[in-house]
């Protein structure tokens, strides 16, 4: 496969074993995503904050520590601009929370910085994670490191372009209805997305609080596995964390690469290769699925039938909660204030007009209004049940003895910047085979599978309900059986 | 309001009665285009309200659904602040949190 070069082609747990024994200094890793971050974020647009002497400070304490211990000792790594930092602004690509820097962090940022990693700067995204392009950013758009006239995907396009470019080895985005796998799929790279609860929110700003959930972006299967491993977990602070055992997702990985896929069952989900898939998107998937029987996975033909319905399900839903979750941006607590002197709810209106950008205001607009007296059972109440049926279709899938399920990322691959901005529902359709792993709270991963006409093509491998080391291992599996991984 | 159809259709007055509720002043270009295009997106969402209820959906909700919601743990400590209130507030006179005068609440006030 061809594209733009690794920030370093050793895997994460090398490169911090190497920091670990004094091979490498945790600094020189940090000059090295520096160096390279300037160039990248000038002709990509995918870093929205970053404080350099603040990285290198982080770095040299490191090294100086009593041995720079931590599963990612020295590992630079990119934070999507919704998980508070405080000693960056995190203003989730919104004029709303320009300048806003929070009064504590996250809880995946402080289990990283523990880890030993150290974060390089918060990226680019559509604003408040609304969005599939990264277009939506009111700091201008992001574009892709494959090419520069099209977009990364969204929302977490700056994460992933600041993998997909060398800049970091991995990054942190946010999931609601696809936002890391998407991006990862256009971008060449790997994206997962956790089974809900599985990764503390606490910290992440809120968009549906049903669906959110913080995944990550590298460059290979193993390397998004050490950082789930570090990330993951239950958290006191987030009650819809789960105490649930995380396992050894990055020997599962291992496991795929090395063992191959013998034994395990692979679903086939016809509903997801029928109309609106592009040619070279549909040649990329067929090649996956040879290649993982070719390493001894059994295909086995599935239905869900309800996919359909998780477009319009998502839309309804994710705009409802996020109706609600953004109603605390009035001027008042966070961020500007622009106030006409028309009184307290002219200065509410006035502030909002201003501060959030058109995607905002028509996700909060749709929310209002199916959630509005005389609308809420026939979209919001439907779209409820709509979400269970879709939930039923993964557990009867999962149920009959299917591991894992393979379907396409994305219908295309990158699209040009503006192509789409015009129509917003035709955006939205670019979540269509992702938005369902959200609504039903399973785990999925993209996986990259090759290219068409020079672009990125991602396969998406989904799993039951806390059974990341089952899909590690088929991701895995698939990556080796194509040539990749390391 | 309904269209002959039975199905809901928006119009200029629905688009600004919701942006009341939500506390948002439109712009007369964006009550036009939002009237649009939220009518084209609930066109989609129909798609939802048409399908047939399915009993068995019912049976199990969703993880992530509102029924999987537990309460924090009574017992957890609050995460302490990396500075205290006074670092952050506009204001702190007396160990209070004062944020700047808001000149539209004056005028609330005035008879």
């Amino acid at each position: 496969m061809s594209g733009p070069a690794r920030f370093d082609p050793r895997p994460i747990g090398d490169l911090a074993q190497a920091v670990r024994t004094g091979e490498e200094s945790a600094r020189a890793l940090a000059e090295t995503a520096l160096a390279r971050m300037g160039p990248a974020d000038e002709a990509l647009n995918i870093f929205l904050a970053s404080d350099p002497d603040a990285t290198l400070a982080a770095a040299d304490a490191l090294d100086a520590g009593p041995g720079a211990a931590g599963p990612l000792a020295g590992v630079p790594i990119a934070l999507k601009d919704n998980l508070a930092t405080a000693d960056l602004p995190t203003t989730c690509g919104s004029r709303i929370l320009e300048n806003f820097v929070s009064p504590y962090e996250a809880t995946v940022v402080r289990r990283l910085r523990a880890a030993g990693a150290v974060i390089v700067g918060k990226t680019n995204m559509d604003e408040f994670a609304m969005g599939s392009s990264t277009e939506n950013s009111a700091y201008g758009p992001a574009r892709n490191p494959h090419d520069p006239a099209r977009v990364p995907g969204g929302s977490s396009g700056g994460s992933a372009a600041a993998v997909a470019a060398g800049v970091v080895p991995a990054a942190l985005g946010s999931e609601t209805g696809g936002s890391v796998r998407q991006p990862a799929s256009l971008s060449g790279v790997v994206g997962v997305k956790p089974t809900y609860g599985r990764v503390s929110r606490y910290g992440l700003v809120a968009f549906a609080s049903s669906l959110d959930q913080v995944g990550t972006l590298a460059n290979t299967v193993a390397d998004a596995a050490a950082v789930l491993e570090v990330i993951a977990g239950v958290d006191p602070l987030d009650s819809t964390s789960a105490d649930v055992p995380v396992g050894d997702l990055v020997g599962a990985a291992r496991a795929g690469a090395e063992e191959g896929l013998r034994g395990v069952v692979i679903g086939v989900p016809r509903e997801c290769f029928g109309e609106g898939l592009e040619d070279g998107v549909r040649a990329r998937c067929e090649g996956a699925l040879e290649a993982m029987a070719a390493a001894g996975a059994e295909l086995r033909d599935v239905s869900l039938p309800h996919t359909a319905l998780a477009v319009p399900t998502y839309y309804v839903i994710a705009p409802a909660e996020a109706s609600s979750n953004l109603a605390r941006y009035d001027g008042v607590r966070y961020g500007p204030r622009w106030d006409p002197e028309t009184g307290l709810l002219g200065m509410y209106e006035e502030t909002r007009a201003r501060g959030f950008g058109a995607e905002v205001k028509r996700r909060i607009m749709l929310g209002t209004y199916v959630l509005s007296a005389g609308y809420y059972d026939r979209y919001y109440g439907r779209a409820q049940q709509a979400r269970m049926r879709i939930a039923s279709d993964f557990r009867a899938a999962f149920g009959a003895g299917v591991d894992a399920i393979f379907t396409p990322t994305s219908p295309t691959t990158a699209f040009g910047l503006g192509e789409r901005t015009g129509d917003p529902y035709r955006m939205y359709l670019a979540d269509v085979f992702t938005a369902t792993a959200n609504l039903a709270g399973i785990p999925g991963i993209s996986v990259p599978i090759g290219f068409a006409d020079r672009l990125p093509v991602g396969g998406q491998i989904l799993a039951d309900h806390f059974a990341e080391a089952t899909m590690f291992r088929v991701a895995a599996g698939l990556e080796r059986a194509l040539g990749g991984g390391s | 309001m309904d269209d002959p159809s039975g199905r809901a259709a928006i119009g200029r007055a629905e688009v600004l009665r919701i942006a009341r509720l939500a506390r948002l002043r439109l712009g007369d270009e964006e009550v036009e285009l939002f009237t649009r295009q939220l009518n084209d997106i609930l066109a989609h969402a129909q798609e939802i309200a048409d399908a047939e209820p399915d009993a068995s959906a019912d049976e199990e909700p969703a993880r992530g659904g509102a029924a999987s919601l537990r309460l924090r743990d009574p017992g957890a400590e609050p995460d302490p602040l990396l500075a205290g209130p006074e670092a952050f507030a506009p204001a702190f006179p007396d160990g209070l949190f004062a944020v700047p005068r808001l000149e539209a609440m004056d005028e609330d006030r005035s008879p």
